[in-house]
């Protein structure tokens, strides 16, 4: 599953350059808008696919910068947040997560703050994370305020922003900026990160490395 | 937090075993409304996985003791029982408590890198770097459990990572078995006559015509491998390790193992087995994830207190906190099953032991995943030894994980005792090349898939054994089906979960897309199978 997008498929045509792909995780409470931050990324701008989460694992989405395209494969929580049961095994082996909280909703961002304190615990120790504040376009029923929410991300050494998967306001910015932060040379990932061990593929006779860079 | 769930479904599965986990993907994946809860606040059970810390304060039951209630038309039957526990026996440190001279607050990676002492407080302080098995799994690269993770998907959720080496221990040491043909003609072990001999024997197993075995149905295979006329060494390599029989073994049985073996070589990496990164408590959580993906209600941590019959004890609904919840069907893990209906009269255990050591059993220049097969020695069973390194995500960089588990004959301790002392040092402190033992953890666990565990007193309902021997999951797996084809007799077990790209349209996330939503709606009622939702049209 891994390598099936082929060069050919790509937005600008370009077969040069490596394609890396890697591994995000979103998290946060139910209804912060997870899913519609995917599905704004995934079909707002880049409408090579057109896919949905019910069913399948993950979304992939496709990011050029310069000479590298960055193949994201996005898994859902599927649910599983709802009733505080996210199996752990959701987050291994991810190199990026976005944390997710609603600006009109205080207990979500306190929420989120867990979620960065479990991730810089328990996932891979160069994991890239992102901060942020969905639903701006609701700016008017604010409860969490801008400068709180940055101050908590520069503390802890995250991306932050304010989106609107309403809007597509930062949505593919965000993205983006994920993109650009995370390691693009070939070992990008210590032990304990994912890229080390091996998929199971149909058909497969041999090794098949999975989320590291792979061209 | 104060939540209501959802209070109708198709199916309740409680517990979150491997056999549990199975059949809650399997009803989801043909779109059934299925509540997966458990009363641990953690995934998988007897089969789980646990960090360092966690480990050592795990409950050996959960103990709820109310009585059977009689209402008006219905039953109410109690939660649980304390006949298929986990008994611990020992767990002890073999290390100091922490070293003053030192200072402790040293980065992880420092930890790792330096030329340690180490110290319990280190260890706990990276807790969370270990992922210690109850059951640990390998998983044959051509066998019942990998065809299943490809054919239905799930495969792509986790990672593996071979075993590349396997080991016996013969002549009082160990060895490493050859079972490629490459390992075979590489081994400095085996003669150049031992060689062909090896190859014709496994090349006979294999292809080998009903005339090759006649007049062995009753015999046992170490007598087939004797008037094959085999060396010693070769008989211990075949009988012992490809094989994994004992003297008594029945040679078309015998064969059959050699089979399993061999037809998982040359899959996925040098040896025929897999390991689970992050441990085998990972799987349990595929499948519960597949479940989900589905439309499958996840609840932990929940308190369980009752289970609801009528009068004709035909399965009605659970009692959850003060909630009731109905469904048609109900399956569950034989440890959540009421004491009034559990048949304990053959219980078996399995003994097992487990080690965190500071270096490998037989090192060597890069880091193995090692299996070794311990055979029986003067009327002890054979054990299984299977040592993880930090490749496998299950420890921090310079130490190992080693379990070791055997048929239970008396207690962990001396069942295993003869294997491990010839592995690891005898004394705290003593230094020779073996490995020391800086934490030991020695239990019992039932092994339950030999026992009758049909309740048919009470209708609708199902029960999961828990762990058993087998090195693979086979066993499970063949359980998982047949409970899902007793409840679902025409249904496909797990077709193959379509592929993001293959899917085009959403349906139900619809109301997330637009934020006006501001809750995710109680979703699980309606979630028809998936064909249906692939018909809907996109409207974002």
């Amino acid at each position: 599953m891994a390598n099936r997008t082929s060069a050919a498929q790509r937005p600008n045509g370009s077969t040069q350059g490596k394609i890396c792909q890697f591994k995000l995780v979103l998290l946060g409470e139910s209804a912060v808008g997870k899913s519609s931050l995917v599905l704004r990324f995934v079909k707002g701008q880049f409408h090579e696919y057109q896919e949905s989460t019910i069913g399948a694992a993950f979304l992939t989405q496709t990011v050029c910068l310069d000479d590298t395209t960055v193949k994201f494969e996005i898994w859902d929580t599927a649910g599983q947040e709802r009733y505080h049961s996210l199996a752990p095994m959701y987050y291994r082996g991810a190199q990026a997560a976005i944390v997710v909280y609603d600006i009109t909703n205080q207990d979500t961002f306190a929420r989120a703050k867990t979620w960065v304190k479990e991730l810089q615990r328990q996932a891979s120790p160069n994991i890239v994370i992102a901060l942020a504040g969905n639903k701006q376009d609701l700016a008017n029923k604010r409860m969490v305020e801008y400068e709180e929410a940055q101050a908590h991300a520069e503390e802890n050494g995250l991306l932050f922003m304010e989106t609107s998967a309403k809007t597509a306001m930062n949505v593919n910015d965000i993205f983006l900026a994920i993109a650009k932060k995370l390691p693009k040379n070939e070992q990008t990932t210590g032990p304990g990160g994912s890229g080390q061990g091996r998929r199971l593929v149909e058909g497969d006779s041999g090794a098949k490395a999975a989320g590291n860079c792979c061209k | 937090m104060e939540y209501d769930l959802p209070s109708d479904f198709d199916i309740i599965v409680v517990g979150t075993g491997m056999v549990e986990s199975i059949v809650s993907a399997a009803a989801s994946r043909i779109g059934k409304r299925v509540l997966h809860i458990d009363s641990n606040s953690y995934y998988g059970g007897l089969w789980a996985s646990f960090n360092l810390d966690s480990i050592s304060k795990i409950p050996e039951g959960n103990r709820s003791q109310p009585v059977v209630e009689n209402k008006e038309n219905e039953i109410v039957y109690p939660v649980g029982n304390d006949v298929f526990d986990l008994r611990i026996h020992s767990q002890k440190w073999h290390i100091p408590e922490s070293n003053p001279e030192k200072d402790v607050d040293e980065s992880d990676s420092a930890v790792a890198q330096e030329e340690h002492e180490w110290t319990q407080e280190k260890l706990l302080k990276i807790s969370r770097k270990f992922n210690i098995d109850l059951a640990p799994k390998l998983h044959f690269a051509k066998g019942d459990f990998v065809e299943l993770l490809i054919s239905s998907n799930i495969a792509r959720y986790s990672e593996f990572r071979s075993v590349s080496r396997i080991l016996t221990w013969l002549n009082g040491s160990l060895e490493i078995v050859p079972c490629s043909r490459s390992d075979v003609f590489s081994s400095n072990r085996v003669s150049v006559i031992e060689k062909r001999m090896l190859m014709k024997l496994l090349t006979s197993c294999v292809d080998g015509d009903e005339n090759e075995f006649k007049g062995y149905e009753g015999k046992t295979f170490q007598s087939y491998l004797k008037d094959r006329k085999l060396t010693e060494n070769l008989i211990h390599y075949v009988l012992y390790a490809i094989a994994m029989c004992t003297d008594d073994t029945l040679c078309l049985e015998g064969v059959e193992k050699t089979k399993r073996f061999l037809g998982s070589l040359g899959r996925f990496g040098k040896t025929p087995f897999l390991y689970s990164m992050y441990g085998s408590g990972e799987i349990t959580q595929a499948f519960c994830r597949l479940s989900a993906v589905f439309g499958g209600i996840y609840a932990l941590n929940q308190s369980l207190n009752g289970f609801i019959y009528d009068n004709d004890n035909t399965f009605k609904g659970i009692i959850c906190g003060k909630q009731r919840i109905n469904a048609t069907h109900l399956v569950m893990s034989l440890e959540k099953l009421p004491k009034e209906i559990v048949d304990f009269s053959t219980t078996e255990y399995i003994s097992r032991a487990i080690f965190i050591t500071d270096k490998s059993i037989l090192e060597d220049e890069r880091e193995h995943l090692t299996l070794l097969l311990f055979p029986p020695v003067d009327r002890k069973a054979a054990c299984v030894v299977l040592e993880l390194g930090s490749l496998t995500g299950t420890c921090p960089k310079g130490l190992h994980i080693v379990h070791v588990f055997t048929k239970q004959t008396v207690n962990p301790e001396d069942d295993l005792k003869h294997c491990v002392e010839k592995l690891f040092c005898k004394r705290e402190g003593e230094s020779n090349s073996s490995p020391s033992i800086l934490w030991s953890f020695y239990f019992s666990a039932p092994n339950t898939f030999s026992q009758k565990l049909e309740c048919e007193k009470l209708l609708n309902t199902y029960v999961c054994p828990g762990p058993d021997l087998d090195l693979d999951y086979d066993p499970a797996i063949e359980r998982a089906k047949e409970i899902f084809e007793r409840i679902y007799s025409n249904a496909e077990f797990l077709p193959r979960a379509p592929d993001p790209e293959e899917i085009i349209i959403e349906g139900e996330d619809n109301n997330n897309i637009i934020n006006e939503t501001e809750e995710r709606a109680e979703v699980p009622a309606d979630q028809g199978d998936v064909s249906s939702e692939l018909a809907h049209e996109d409207d974002t």
